[in-house]
């Protein structure tokens, strides 16, 4: 996270965009609510860019804040997914449904972990836990998620 | 060291995540909904790539001042020699006439065509300084008014006075109806402020009066290596249905934090350190387990905790539900 402190917010979309809301959409399992949530983290940084330390930090902070605030709880239809997807948006949609089993903090680790590609103090930092707890939360989702693929 | 001392990373999880990899994400329409930030954003050096917005608003007006200074000095310095001109010979009333002398005519006619392209350096200079000019001449026509007092200083720098304020024309409410925001987004006005100043610290709790070392439980004298702890703190997380124990490694050390054991019940996050004067290690957020389900968030807890000399792990027991 640290190479975000000095990255434009224009690099910075050019650089995580498309990350960042794939991640958010594993995080809501909903393809707009991905979307808004990063445009408004984002309209919210170029308001407050002066006053931001690590822009990196907190567009992804603020987007999974939103997302939260947006949360609906349902999972996308396939043909929400389609329009977003080059294809196979069935296997799309089953991944998220199998993510929707998890807890909102355990999908937004597992997210910020495999997707954004933070490591566990920098997760605690985004969503202002601890690592200790980022590291639990992660184990227990991955057992969970193993769970789920082998019944399915 | 073992294995949750390492960073958490599991390749069949990370290749579940490959689903996501079809999902082209939608890009950002700033448009109209950003114009109100637009002109802090600009491309930086890569020419090929279209800048996300273009900066058309306060940052572009700044660039041009410099020229609408120049311009307005230097219709301020004409209308001075001109009024100069006009005591000199006597002729101040005809310039306010169209039937005034041509000398007039002209220097009238050379003040709008030099004001004319003062309307690149936007708007707001151009037409406020171009009526003050003529207003100026025309006041200073009567004969019998000194002229010296139509170019007053107040009159020569018109720019200076009516230079808009940048943020009058970056409105706040500029997301488009269709990409409007559900209500629920306006109570995150955290968002607003640096997430560093934001995120409670781990370090809310004062650690000095929340932790008691319970010095006065001596170690079971029949069990040289038990000994327990009392930890006090406030109850940041409940996990439900949580299996989680610690484990500390033979040494005494503790395990980085891993979750290990399961033996049920839930667990509750206690935003506290946890001081061990054998090892001597601190830890944050520590968590609990074996706790029922009527413990609330902020709760202030105390848990005996207790060594357990054989593998290390603690058990737990919570002052408040026994």
């Amino acid at each position: 996270m640290e190479e975000g402190r000095n990255l434009s917010l224009d690099r910075l979309y050019r650089s995580d965009h498309e990350r960042l809301q794939r991640a958010l959409l594993a995080h809501c399992g909903r393809p707009q609510i991905a979307a808004d949530a990063e445009q408004e983290a984002f309209r919210q940084a170029l308001a407050a860019k002066t006053v931001i330390q690590n822009h990196r930090a907190w567009v992804w902070a603020a987007a999974f804040r939103i997302a939260n605030g947006l949360l609906s709880n349902t999972v996308a239809t396939v043909e929400e997914i389609e329009s977003h997807c080059n294809d196979s948006p069935g296997e799309l949609v089953e991944f998220l449904d199998m993510l929707s089993s998890l807890s909102d903090q355990q999908r937004a680790i597992v997210s910020l972990r495999y997707v954004g590609g933070f490591a566990s103090p920098e997760i605690a930092d985004l969503l202002g836990t601890s690592p200790g707890s980022v590291r639990v939360q992660l184990h227990r989702a991955h057992q969970l998620l193993k769970e789920r693929l082998v019944h399915s | 060291m073992n294995e949750f001392d390492e960073e958490p990373f599991d390749a069949e999880i990370a290749g579940m995540f490959d689903a996501l990899n079809s999902y082209e994400a939608k890009p950002i329409d700033f448009g109209s909904a950003a114009i109100g930030a637009a002109d802090v954003i600009e491309l930086e050096d890569d020419p090929a790539v279209v800048p996300l917005i273009v900066s058309t608003t306060a940052e572009a007006r700044e660039s041009e001042r410099p020229v609408a200074l120049l311009v307005g000095a230097a219709a301020a310095v004409l209308i001075a020699v001109l009024a100069v001109g006009l005591w000199v010979t006597n002729e101040p009333a005809t310039l306010a006439t169209s039937t005034g002398s041509e000398t007039g005519e002209a220097v009238a006619e050379d003040s709008s065509s030099t004001e004319a392209p003062t309307t690149t350096a936007g708007p707001a200079t151009t037409t406020t300084s171009a009526p003050a000019t003529t207003t100026t001449l025309r006041n200073a026509a009567p004969a019998d008014a000194p002229t010296t007092t139509a170019v007053s200083p107040t009159t020569i720098d018109p720019v200076t006075t009516t230079l808009p304020p940048e943020t009058t024309t970056l409105p706040e409410t500029t997301l488009p109806p269709g990409t409007t925001l559900p209500p629920e987004t306006t109570v995150l006005p955290e968002t607003t402020v640096s997430p560093e100043t934001t995120v409670p610290p781990t370090t809310a709790v004062p650690t000095e009066t929340t932790i008691h070392l319970s010095t006065t439980v001596p170690p079971d004298p029949t069990s040289p290596d038990e000994e327990t702890i009392e930890i006090t703190g406030v109850v940041t997380e409940i996990w439900r249905d949580c299996n989680y124990t610690h484990i500390l490694n033979p040494d005494g050390t503790i395990d980085g934090g891993g979750p290990v054991i399961c033996d049920g019940g839930d667990a509750v996050v206690v935003d506290g350190k946890r001081i061990h004067t054998s090892s001597g290690y601190v830890f944050d957020g520590e968590s609990f387990s074996n706790h029922p389900p009527n413990l609330m968030l902020g709760d202030v807890i105390t848990v005996v905790v207790l060594r357990d000399p054989e593998f290390g792990t603690f058990s737990t027991n919570c002052a408040v539900c026994g």
